[in-house]
């Protein structure tokens, strides 16, 4: 699907404190967009409205100029989200997570179900941790899982909070090629928030950089490796 | 002020959790299975400590009242006191705080643990209705075990209460003699009084631990104070509904 995802005006304030500031921004769909920030700077509120997890105060987010509301409903289009702690379900198996979607929407029958899901497990590479639970698994297979779970979905945009955060590099460029082999073989639009900006390089269409609210640069991979930036350069 | 403002904000957030489990009813065929694992796990949490506390209850109370009324030798009258009192107050009342404490307190841990740890949002991610998923199962698991649990420990403290009636020898009533007084005295009404309680205790305890539960915010600490909160907002709402509940029951005839 070609088009963009727009947010406009959009304010989200938190017990007075403005979180949000009149921000504006085009993100294009079919693309892997990285928005780097310090903390409490706003990423995780920007994807948190954006999936409707937090109802914004003013503004407006639209998708190919239809509002998430009618989108979601009449083009079934779907979002997802890879929690920065995974956020599985430690009362179910692997596979139960990852079922649990179909299971409580009674999608298809139990035998399709399970097969779908053994297909993604097998892509990422969880095949023999699917009868764990949650809290057996290392952070790098639990995000691998929770990327399992939002995948069954079928999303068309998918959102990751901090996906890297306390990883080891083997596993960084485990989610990173995870992250490219969406965007190239399933065309899944990606909005990723994080630190690290060696991760947004190796993934990143474009990279914006949030500060106070608002997006004050938005760049490609390229364009980040010169910039005279505090998050980029912290030396500098 | 601060204070009346919460009380009748978190009784707002009680109804409306109420109000939207009572609409989630209408997936109760499909959450069968959840119900069924809830109720075995309620079940497994207190029949046992049930069974001790009405057996111990059912003989302190026939062991003080019997040796009272000995001393004016009416003590085979001892089976209708014990019965009445038991069905009509003990039973539901210590059943509530029962399952209040025992079942109550690791419902909101485990839904504070679930909101705390992201797990509330990540069902809503999937468009999965925490209130179907996780309020419903517990609601109704809890309005069939709870009237339950009254009539278990009705019946168990009843025996306690003729056991030591018998063994004592300043009451020493015969068990035939106990429970003919009982069968006497108690009538359906005292019985069903005692399980129209349980059945305003059962919304009361479940609707709050998980109110509780999935208000929280925070870390591990908060956790730890909203199983406090919802223990001791169970057993004082339970205490107050008790009042009301046997002034009601006073009114419309039943007690």
């Amino acid at each position: 699907m070609e088009g963009n995802i727009s947010f406009i005006n959009i304010n989200k304030s938190f017990s007075g404190k403005r979180v949000l500031d009149s921000f504006n921004h085009q993100f294009e769909l079919n693309k892997v967009h990285v928005i780097l920030g310090k903390s409490g700077m706003g990423k995780s509120v920007l994807l948190k409205s954006l999936m409707g997890l937090i109802e914004i105060d003013d503004g407006e987010i639209l998708i190919n100029n239809k509002n998430l509301r009618s989108i979601k409903e009449d083009d079934k289009f779907n979002i997802s989200y890879v929690f920065q702690f995974s956020a599985l379900l430690n009362s179910l198996s692997v596979i139960e997570n990852i079922t649990l979607y179909l299971d409580e929407k009674n999608i298809g029958s139990k035998e399709e179900r399970l097969i779908k899901a053994n297909k993604i497990l097998k892509d990422l590479g969880l095949e023999d941790s699917s009868e764990k639970i949650p809290s057996d698994l290392s952070g790098g297979m639990r995000k691998r899982a929770a990327i399992a779970r939002s995948l069954m979905i079928e999303p068309q945009i998918l959102l990751y909070d901090e996906p890297t955060a306390e990883l080891d590099q083997i596993n960084t460029k485990i989610i990173s090629d995870i992250i490219l082999d969406l965007k190239n073989e399933k065309k899944i639009t990606q909005l990723v928030v994080t630190h690290d900006v060696a991760f947004a390089k190796s993934i990143a269409d474009t990279i914006s950089i949030l500060d106070d609210g608002k997006i004050t640069l938005t760049t490609n991979k390229e364009g980040i490796e010169g910039l005279n930036h505090p998050l980029v350069n912290p030396l500098k | 002020m601060n204070g009346i403002y919460n009380f009748f904000n978190n009784v707002g957030k009680f109804l409306s959790l109420f109000w939207e489990t009572i609409l989630s009813l209408k997936f109760f065929s499909s959450s069968i299975d959840k119900i069924l694992s809830q109720l075995f796990e309620m079940a497994n949490r207190t029949l046992p400590v049930a069974a001790l506390i009405s057996l111990s209850i059912g003989a302190v109370l026939a062991l003080q009242t019997g040796i009272q009324l000995s001393s004016y030798g009416i003590q085979d009258k001892i089976g209708g006191i014990v019965g009445v009192s038991l069905c009509t107050e003990l039973a539901p009342v210590m059943a509530a705080i029962l399952m209040a404490g025992r079942v109550g307190s690791s419902i909101t841990a485990e839904i504070s643990t679930m909101s705390v740890y992201e797990e509330i949002a990540a069902l809503k991610t999937m468009d999965i209705d925490p209130v179907k998923y996780l309020v419903l199962p517990r609601f109704v698991a809890c309005l069939v075990a709870l009237p339950f649990l009254v009539i278990y420990m009705d019946i168990i403290g009843w025996l306690g209460g003729s056991i030591v009636s018998n063994l004592n020898q300043s009451i020493s009533v015969s068990f035939s003699s106990f429970y003919q007084d009982l069968s006497q005295v108690v009538t359906f009404a005292d019985i069903a009084s005692g399980l129209i309680k349980a059945i305003f205790f059962a919304i009361t305890i479940s609707i709050t631990s998980c109110l509780v539960g999935l208000i929280t915010q925070g870390g591990p600490r908060e956790i730890g104070l909203s199983v406090t909160k919802s223990v001791v907002a169970s057993f004082i709402s339970i205490l107050i509904l008790d009042y009301i509940l046997t002034r009601f029951l006073i009114l419309v005839g039943l007690l």
